[in-house]
């Protein structure tokens, strides 16, 4: 695709974890701990990661579904408070083609004997974007927050 | 938002049947003839081609056809907005979020690896 164009974006995503800050920071921080939950799904195949967690290091992992597009993530801590918060520059890369660049803030609260994560992304959605698996991401998130919609309506509506 | 929600009806409507979700997880792997869409479904081809003008009207598929072939593809400008990016990334960040809840539910089943005895 030619055609150039932006797209800015900001949302916020929220969860609460029955856990202290501590072990939820230690989930980011922790190149072991990390790999278990935050890369691609399962069946994804993923490349070597790269993880150095502290102000001024990257983070790099690629991967994709097996024969689909390879996701290429890579990342620049930019501010890191013990436990509280993080801060990192991102881009992501769709079969070498840049199609957007973020920062994300991640905070950690302590609310009684859990953590409120917030997780704000500011992103810039780079030319457009015609790319299958975006839409289908789309399209599934679609049907995800319809699927969540209906079973907050009662069956009698 | 009125006319948001008035494309996402039709966007709905359009997906909530199963061989037209069929089709458009076809077509989102590329184009397709009308046959090629009605091969691997149980159904006349009217009734292919009729499910074809729901999801054109929608928004979400246009066709073209040359010489005797009509040819289907997904229609990019349905779905490419910033909404569709957001609902992509946030769909992105629910999972991981998801699966981070998981890992640290299953730390917590593990007390010999817990920090504070």
């Amino acid at each position: 695709m030619s055609e150039r164009s932006t797209e800015h974006a900001t949302f916020v995503i929220e969860r609460t974890y029955p856990v202290s800050p501590a072990r939820v920071f230690a989930a980011w921080a922790d190149p072991v701990a990390k790999t278990r939950w935050f890369a691609g799904p399962d069946e994804w195949e993923s490349g070597p990661p790269e993880f150095d967690f502290r102000v001024g290091g990257r983070e790099r992992n690629s991967g994709g579904p097996p024969g689909g597009p390879v996701h290429a993530f890579d990342a620049l801590y930019q501010d890191i408070v013990e436990n509280e918060r993080i801060v990192y520059s991102y881009d992501m890369h769709l079969d070498g083609t840049r199609i957007s660049v973020s920062l994300a803030t991640v905070e950690l609260k302590p609310v009684g004997d859990g953590t409120r994560l917030i997780v704000t992304e500011q992103a810039v959605f780079l030319d457009g974007a015609d790319y299958t698996f975006q839409r289908e991401q789309g399209t599934r998130a679609l049907l995800d927050s319809l699927d969540a919609e209906l079973r907050r309506e009662p069956a009698n509506a | 938002m009125l006319n948001q929600h008035a494309e996402l009806d039709r966007m709905f409507h359009a997906l909530s049947d199963p061989s037209r979700r069929h089709m458009v997880q076809r077509l989102s792997r590329g184009p397709a003839s009308v046959s090629d869409l009605a091969a691997p479904l149980d159904m006349s081809l009217p009734a292919v081609i009729q499910h074809l003008q729901v999801l054109e009207t929608s928004g979400f598929v246009r066709s073209e056809k040359v010489g005797r072939v009509r040819t289907c593809r997904i229609e990019p400008a349905a779905l490419r907005t910033a909404e569709h990016w957001i609902a992509a990334r946030r769909a992105t960040w629910e999972r991981r979020l998801d699966r981070l809840g998981d890992y640290l539910a299953e730390q917590d089943d593990q007390p010999t690896k817990r920090r504070n005895r």
